[in-house]
């Protein structure tokens, strides 16, 4: 493995700001740091992440929120991901006269869920890391390019069905050692007591540029162990795994599983599909939100893949709410918005629709998210909401795509 | 041993570092200097030597070619416009849009270069699996046993000698302790006949 120093950064920590280590395992590209983190004034910032708490905690429609946050902090203080340092005093004390600078947390909302994710940008953190490389990871085709090649090596006419199961690594990036704890703390508001309260944490904070490259370090040396020493055919997307394999050598997802605890960083649940997010192989099964069905595999050697339908209807209802309200206020962003969109009609209608989204990249690029939008952008946002979901039927429009691995010899009765 | 910190860039001093209150007793230098003695003592080691030997064996693949682009996803291969576009207008009528849309939507991936996308380690565990003798179970058997090998490989002496030079902050964090020692892992695998295959 070209990643001579993961066992040396596992052990001491990786850094998590500054210039963070060429593991070789990416692409190279170098992206240097514009600001140097210790030329910073760490006391002015200090006071600022308390006037920016406390002024978001005065608006009183923001308290449910708040309150969720601080469970979601208090579940990772119980997994023993954070520790509480308490005030900005008492984090004083707790760092001497090591210098420190923290994030401040808020909420995202991810598949109805809350999620902590610490504000590394306005800290200036990410502007501080140099980066040289950048993180290659795989596609959502690779149950189907998999099939393709067994197919290639088996021939048209070996019998054999195919399954897919998925696993995922809870709390990833906490999983990478951080060398310098003093830059991975985190300040939030805490509504029982009404004041600011900081946290440090173990390994990386989401929201650190410099995050992706260190923990899919860990996810890709997991990886490569189990195809080339375990023969299992896998692939990784960060903390996402997928094995899909023919039936005939069934058992690689739990031989997986028993490797990344082997390596110290388990996936979720404690057996094979006992946690939602450890999926047990099947013939039909989502991976990176593309819903894969091998179910005609054996006897037809075809497979269907495409985006679900629960996020085409979602997709739908979150275009119709923006065309109603005029404007991307609420929403998660034009260039978000416009990366699903591309997602979901390359996987079911090829090119088509393309065009449509340029509008909206070109809001993105040049209007703020409370701006109203323009009749152009409004019509192109009406057309893509159509072909999502039948305006009449309200059903989803879109289907699954057809891949064919070559028809088989008809068999003997 | 150059740190991969920003502090340590040439010339640049180190400063004394505390947590929790107190001064931490090695700086990082000192930390990443005292870890590669200890590996270097590991590496000399009659366990390590075999463990290395045994790994080598087993691996279906060695080397690594360091990524130049990114691979893109299926919907982004084909820069070929989609069907029925030749003949479409820049006023296109509803019923074509109608037909341009029936014809995507009946587009049967093409699957070309689809096995070629997959990194030397996935083709080289597809092509062991394909090599296997077709019999029930007999893959997993091996994987096992194999597996099996590789837990013996795990030295967890040098583990914990090598944990010992951690910071405070990554030794005495709770989920890493929380982590199966590998022999609790191993030991629901079997040994089989590749510990006398690894002999030869």
């Amino acid at each position: 493995m070209p990643d001579a120093r993961l066992v040396e950064d596992l052990i001491v920590g990786t850094p998590s700001v500054g210039l963070c280590p060429d593991s070789g395992m990416f692409r190279a590209d170098w992206k240097p740091a514009a600001l140097d983190i210790d030329a910073l004034d760490h006391e002015t910032w200090h006071r600022d992440v308390d006037s920016q708490l406390r002024s978001r905690a005065r608006d009183a429609l923001r308290h449910a929120d708040l309150v969720t946050l601080y469970e979601r902090t208090m579940k990772e203080v119980k997994d023993g991901w954070a520790k509480s340092l308490g005030s900005l005093q008492d984090a004083k004390a707790f760092f001497g006269d090591q210098p420190f600078r923290e994030m401040i947390r808020f909420a995202v909302e991810q598949k109805g869920e809350i999620r902590p994710c610490d504000n590394g940008r306005s800290s200036l953190h990410n502007l501080a890391t140099t980066l040289q490389e950048r993180l290659m990871v795989d596609s959502a085709d690779f149950p189907a390019r998999a099939a393709a090649l067994y197919v290639e090596l088996l021939g048209k006419d070996r019998e054999f069905a195919f399954k897919l199961g998925t696993e995922d690594i809870a709390s990833a990036y906490r999983r990478m050692p951080c060398c310098e704890p003093w830059y991975t703390v985190f300040a939030q508001w805490n509504p029982h007591t009404g004041s600011v309260e900081y946290f440090r944490l173990q390994g990386f904070n989401f929201g650190l540029k410099s995050a992706p490259n260190a923990f899919n370090r860990l996810s890709v040396c997991i990886r490569e162990l189990a195809n080339r020493l375990l023969a299992v055919c896998c692939t990784s997307y960060v903390d996402d795994f997928c094995v899909p394999e023919p039936t005939f050598a069934a058992g690689g997802q739990q031989l997986l599983r028993d490797l990344a605890s082997l390596v110290g960083v388990p996936f979720a649940g404690t057996r094979l599909g006992e946690h939602r997010k450890s999926v047990v192989p099947a013939f039909a099964n989502p991976f990176l939100g593309v819903q894969h069905d091998f179910t005609p595999f054996e006897r037809l050697r075809l497979s269907y893949a495409g985006v679900s339908e629960s996020l085409v209807e979602k997709l739908g209802l979150s275009l119709g709410s923006i065309i109603e309200k005029r404007s991307f206020a609420g929403s998660a962003g034009p260039l978000k918005l416009a990366g699903q969109l591309q997602f979901s009609l390359s996987w079911c209608a090829r090119r088509f629709g393309r065009a449509a989204t340029q509008p909206i990249h070109r809001a993105g690029r040049a209007m703020g998210r409370h701006e109203t939008l323009d009749k152009v952008t409004v019509e192109a946002l009406r057309f893509l909401r159509d072909l999502l979901v039948d305006p009449v039927s309200k059903r989803p429009r879109l289907r699954p795509r057809t891949f064919e691995y070559g028809a088989r010899k008809s068999r003997t009765p | 041993m150059p740190s991969h910190s920003k502090h340590a860039y040439p010339g640049e001093p180190e400063r004394p570092r505390v947590f929790d209150g107190k001064p931490l007793r090695r700086s990082e230098h000192q930390l990443r200097a005292d870890v590669a003695t200890t590996r270097a003592e590991m590496r000399k080691s009659a366990a390590w030597q075999t463990s290395l030997g045994k790994l080598r064996k087993l691996s279906l693949c060695h080397g690594h070619d360091r990524p130049k682009a990114s691979e893109k996803g299926w919907g982004f291969q084909h820069s070929a416009t989609m069907p029925g576009a030749a003949t479409s207008s820049p006023a296109a009528l509803a019923d074509e849009v109608a037909q341009q849309l029936r014809e995507a939507f009946a587009f049967v991936h093409p699957m070309e270069h689809m096995p070629s996308r997959m990194t030397p380690a996935q083709r080289a565990a597809i092509q062991w699996q394909c090599d296997q003798p077709d019999q029930p179970g007999e893959i997993n058997r091996l994987r096992e046993a194999r597996f099996s090998v590789m837990a013996q490989c795990a030295l967890d002496g040098w583990k914990e000698t090598l944990g010992e030079h951690s910071p405070p902050w990554i030794r005495d964090c709770v989920p890493r302790v929380r982590t199966t020692r590998s022999s609790t892992v191993a030991s629901r695998h079997v040994d089989c006949p590749m510990q006398d295959w690894l002999k030869t």
